[in-house]
């Protein structure tokens, strides 16, 4: 009658609550809110060569200006299509096409006129480095000459003025 | 004797122990929470004001690198300094220039190891014509790869 139930023995939890603590002061410290990325381009580099490719150069440029994104390609500068700014996925779609038939192309010239904002900038960025359908891949040339399936299109942005 | 009699039978008080379980709960959620907030770059930015950043698809990380702000109002920051406004006029910005290849000389590496890249953080209605003198600015300093800096957009 008079024993008493036994107690479940308490954890000490005072070593692991320290050990979060620490851990939360490093994390809030190190703690970014913002994901912030990076989208790289080169200064043009002048150079001449000798050698002759087989193929044609590729010279693929995309002129923007006002709310039309204008696609050439060649040495000539041939246009291959005007695409309006609001249909923008209509770009990732040519450029698709085009990099099937330039699989080691992977760069761009971008030509935006003196008013173009950034952010539309961008966004041409963001159509031209990458295919946005999900699931698809193009075949594509890695810097060892292999054979492989990607994802990125023309990812190497070059800057150039329009005159 | 009434007084030994009580402190014989009076019991020890034992410690008063404090319920730690809500406290681990809101800690456990806090770790979470700053785990997928953690982010391994070392980039580390403190945005201006008057600035916001354009949203992009990119996934790479930021690296370490000098880097240059450009608000709203077309001013031009280097960490926490303004040190000018983008001119309406001329190709290059002077005061930019001069700063950019001081910094680079302060750069102790050896030449062919010294940093050409800088981080370029620009207002997402920044006109290109801004863009273009920053961008050649840098080049002629000696920084000719770009990193724009964005907003990663899921």
């Amino acid at each position: 009658m008079g024993r008493k139930i036994a107690k479940p023995p308490k954890l000490n939890l005072i070593p692991i609550l320290d050990a979060i603590f620490i851990f939360i002061f490093f994390l809030l410290m190190s703690a970014q809110f913002l994901d912030i990325f990076e989208i790289g381009s080169d200064a043009p580099i002048s150079a001449s060569s000798e050698t002759h490719p087989e193929k044609d150069p590729l010279n693929l440029t995309l002129e923007l200006s006002g709310d039309t994104i204008t696609v050439k390609t060649g040495i000539n500068g041939d246009i291959k299509k005007k695409i309006q700014y609001k249909e923008i996925s209509q770009l990732n779609d040519l450029l698709i096409d085009i990099k099937k038939d330039y699989p080691k192309e992977s760069s761009v010239i971008l030509k935006p006129n003196s008013g173009f904002k950034y952010h539309k900038i961008v966004k041409v960025i963001d159509h031209a480095r990458e295919i946005r359908k999900p699931g698809l891949v193009v075949p594509s040339i890695d810097d060892k000459g292999r054979k492989t399936a990607s994802t990125k299109l023309f990812d190497q942005i070059i800057f150039e003025t329009q005159e | 004797m009434r007084r030994m009699f009580f402190k014989g039978k009076r019991e020890k008080k034992e410690p008063m122990e404090i319920d730690i379980t809500s406290l681990l709960d809101i800690l456990v959620i806090l770790l979470v929470f700053l785990l997928k907030s953690y982010n391994a770059s070392d980039l580390k930015l403190d945005l201006v004001k008057n600035l916001s950043v354009p949203d992009s698809k990119a996934r790479k990380l930021g690296s370490h690198a000098i880097i240059i702000q450009v608000d709203k109002n077309s001013n031009i920051w280097i960490g926490k300094d303004m040190i000018a406004q983008i001119p309406t006029s001329g190709a290059e910005i002077p005061k930019l220039l001069e700063l950019l290849k001081s910094k680079k000389e302060q750069d102790r590496a050896p030449a062919a190891k010294k940093s050409k890249s800088v981080n370029l953080v620009f207002d997402k209605d920044t006109p290109y014509k801004s863009l273009q003198k920053v961008m050649h600015t840098s080049a002629i300093a000696g920084f000719t790869e770009f990193k724009f800096i964005v907003q990663g957009n899921y």
